[in-house]
């Protein structure tokens, strides 16, 4: 896949614009999502697990060809808005994929790899120190590994070691949830985890491009239809002021999760994305306003799931964190010549 | 590295030679004495001689023209914004004549351009005293008068009109037409009954005069009418349609000056957290470095947009809303990138920060010039929710 589509790749596309065959993928994506039967809380996991691995993006996201990792986040975003929840279990090893790109133990990467393919959970906490470790993890049943990110020290430890206890899941109601605990050996190895933890949160930021587009979409067709006042909800400009600056947020961090190449670049995206996906699900329910708040409609979903997303692979703090150690050297090249323009083909 | 790439590498690299040694220097004096670089400085003589005017300052043809403008755009603006818009060219008004404009017109007004007897500038005047946002209610007259138009009316906030050899004027054939009376005249500006007012007092980027003139029976020929008469037939809004086009490609060139002033500040930020707090552990310093990259995301973020929006225009497809996201997001991260920067100087700045103080005033004309921040708003709710809802 990642060759067929970088033969075509274009300039734009690293912009966000979609190049025709990725505009084709994305509506292929949108097509076998609406295939998943839905109701205002989201698809259960397995339809979405086969609709899913049927487009055949899983594991793109580190793939060394751009066009290919364009291709993950895109279908990523569809499914983002109409199973974000399953997808937690779905996509795997979808977050832990950077992290298995730097394991160098062959054998164990194998393990994780055919785990992920029988639709075992490979967790992934993002935490500051190492150590013991409790996480929440998405599924029913014990995860097939833990990996756990903390600067500079990578671990990895496989069923056998983990314990798992039923946990509340929050908005990923389709996925469920469990708490795991570390109770054996484990691989460790020290390594810079930063690269491994940009491509967690790109993962979760595609997710959540996506709940944002689609809370945005069904307020904007709500909006066009129901009256207030005499005329549409969206005519009065009070509100299509506000439509238009929380969509331009949302685009703009679309552009940014679709370009993004380097770790610097997804952990920029990923603190772009979050506050304007958290705006967009919250202006998604506003405009419905209680019928946003029920689940009658799925606008109540949309927000949960980007609270929920919000919280995973470390939150906001500590990706400005990870920036912030890397900033005086990376803002070194700022005045160089064309320094941070992604100029293509 | 493709040739594009080298070639702008090239053009950004004079860009940031004339900006350090220029750019930069004049700004601030312009700011300081609060009036215009003079039209025969030595400056503009200096780019004349060195054959700027032939080439250009982002030569190589019209390949991605936009793009190369948004590129070389950011540095420009990044040593002065206001200084950045008195270079000698069509600014602009050369939009206008492009997309417009016959190829005879074409040739007529842009090839002088290309001459090096002298600096040469040309402007564009929309806004009125009474019609800013609201472009469908210019009362600027144009009447037909055998082979002439004859042109009556005032304009305001035009750049660069008040040392430029022609300016593209919009003017209404029939006021009650709406945007549909629109027509776009390039008009001379030694033609009789071209009558220059003042240039505004700005409160920044004093570098280039803003300028009203009055038109008081100004006679032109019936081929300063831009496209022709030829233009304007079949589709009723052709010249308001012209005007917009132009925006949406010279929108993603102002909001990328918002990217060059946000860069400035990160680098004055930057420099103060080097020098002021170099021990690496201090509370203070790690605080300031977050903040640091804060003001870094919305630079990248800021140029993908205007890049995107700049692809667009050369590959002839429609922008008008990439542009006016990347218009809309632009100017207030730069903003946001001042105060930020203003907070890692701390009182530093009041008590010796000339620098930052004079960016929070030039920055705030992005927010207004080229297309208010309401009026991005409307144009991207009249996209995404619809024209026929949003009015």
């Amino acid at each position: 896949m990642g060759t067929e589509h970088s033969r075509t790749a274009t300039f734009a596309s690293m912009h966000g614009v979609l190049s025709d065959e990725l505009e084709e993928l994305r509506r292929a994506a949108v097509a076998a999502a609406a295939s998943c039967a839905a109701g205002t809380n989201g698809p259960p996991t397995e339809p979405v697990r086969a609709a899913y691995a049927a487009l055949g993006t899983a594991g793109l996201l580190t793939d060394p060809d751009p066009v290919a990792r364009l291709a993950a986040v895109v279908v990523l975003e569809v499914f983002g808005g109409a199973a974000a929840g399953a997808m937690l279990a779905v996509d795997q090893p979808g977050p832990a994929c950077g992290a298995l790109d730097a394991i160098p133990d062959a054998g164990l990467v194998a393990r994780l790899r055919a785990a992920a393919a029988r639709g075992e959970v490979i967790g992934v906490a993002v935490v500051e120190e190492p150590g013991d470790l409790v996480a929440w993890v998405p599924g029913t049943s014990v995860p097939a590994a833990l990996v756990q990110l903390a600067p500079g020290v990578l671990t990895v430890a496989e069923a056998p070691a983990l314990e798992a206890t039923p946990a509340p899941a929050g908005a990923a109601e389709a996925s469920g949830g469990v708490e795991v605990r570390v109770a054996g050996p484990r691989y460790r190895l020290e390594v810079d985890t930063f690269p491994a933890r940009s491509v967690a949160r790109l993962w979760v930021a595609a997710l959540a491009v996506g709940v944002g587009a689609a809370a945005l979409d069904y307020a904007v067709a709500y909006g066009r239809e129901r009256v207030v006042f005499g005329q549409p909800v969206l005519a009065h400009q009070a509100n299509a002021h506000d439509v238009a600056a929380v969509w331009a947020r949302l685009d703009a961090a679309r552009v940014a999760v679709r370009s993004a190449v380097t770790p610097w670049a997804m952990t920029q995206a990923y603190l772009e994305a979050m506050p304007a996906v958290l705006d967009a699900a919250d202006w998604g329910v506003q405009l419905l306003g209680g019928h946003g708040y029920v689940d009658d409609h799925p606008a109540q979903r949309w927000y949960r799931e980007a609270h929920l997303l919000r919280l995973l692979v470390g939150g906001a703090d500590m990706a400005v964190d990870d920036l912030s150690d890397r900033v005086a050297d990376e803002c070194a090249a700022s005045t160089d010549e064309l320094a941070g323009w992604e100029l293509g083909a | 590295m493709s040739a594009f790439e080298d070639d702008l590498r090239a053009a950004v690299g004079r860009m940031r030679d004339v900006g350090r040694t220029w750019l930069r220097p004049l700004g601030e004096e312009a700011d300081r004495l609060g009036r215009p670089i003079p039209p025969d400085h030595e400056f503009f003589t200096m780019l004349v001689r060195e054959g700027v005017m032939r080439r250009g300052l982002t030569p190589g043809g019209s390949e991605r023209r936009t793009v190369r403008n948004v590129v070389v755009g950011e540095e420009g603006a990044y040593w002065d914004r206001g200084a950045l818009v008195t270079l000698p060219g069509p600014g602009l008004g050369g939009a206008p004549v492009r997309k417009m404009g016959t190829p005879e017109q074409r040739e007529r007004f842009l090839a002088p351009f290309r001459s090096e007897d002298r600096p040469r500038w040309a402007a564009f005047a929309m806004t009125e005293p009474g019609a800013g946002s609201d472009v469908a209610r210019i009362a600027m007259r144009a009447d037909r008068d055998g082979d002439e138009w004859v042109l009556n009316g005032q304009k305001m906030y035009s750049s660069n009109s008040g040392r430029a050899d022609w300016v593209v004027v919009f003017a209404t054939v029939d006021p009650s037409a709406g945007r549909n009376g629109h027509r776009a005249f390039v008009v001379e500006r030694d033609r009789p009954g071209f009558v220059f007012l003042r240039n505004e007092a700005k409160m920044g980027v004093r570098a280039y005069e803003t300028s009203s003139f009055v038109l008081e029976d100004c006679r032109l020929p019936a081929d300063n009418l831009l496209g022709g008469d030829a233009y304007y037939e079949g589709r009723a809004n052709r010249g308001f349609g012209g005007a917009m086009e132009t925006f949406n490609a010279t929108r993603p060139i102002v909001a990328v000056h918002a990217v060059g002033i946000a860069r400035s500040a990160l680098d004055h930020a930057r420099a103060f957290v080097d020098t002021e707090f170099p021990a690496h552990a201090t509370r203070r310093r790690r605080r300031a470095l977050e903040r640091l990259v804060e003001i870094r995301r919305g630079i990248e973020q800021g140029r993908r947009l205007c890049i995107r929006a700049a692809e667009l225009v050369d590959a002839g497809r429609p922008n008008a809303l990439e542009a006016s996201v990347a218009k809309l997001y632009c100017p207030p991260v730069a903003l946001a990138a001042i105060r930020t920067a203003q907070d890692v100087v701390g009182d530093a700045g009041v008590r010796r920060d000339r620098f930052l103080e004079k960016l929070t005033r030039d920055v705030k004309m992005l927010d207004i010039g080229e297309g208010t921040q309401q009026i991005q708003r409307r144009v991207i709710a009249r996209h995404i929710v619809g024209a026929d809802v949003v009015r």
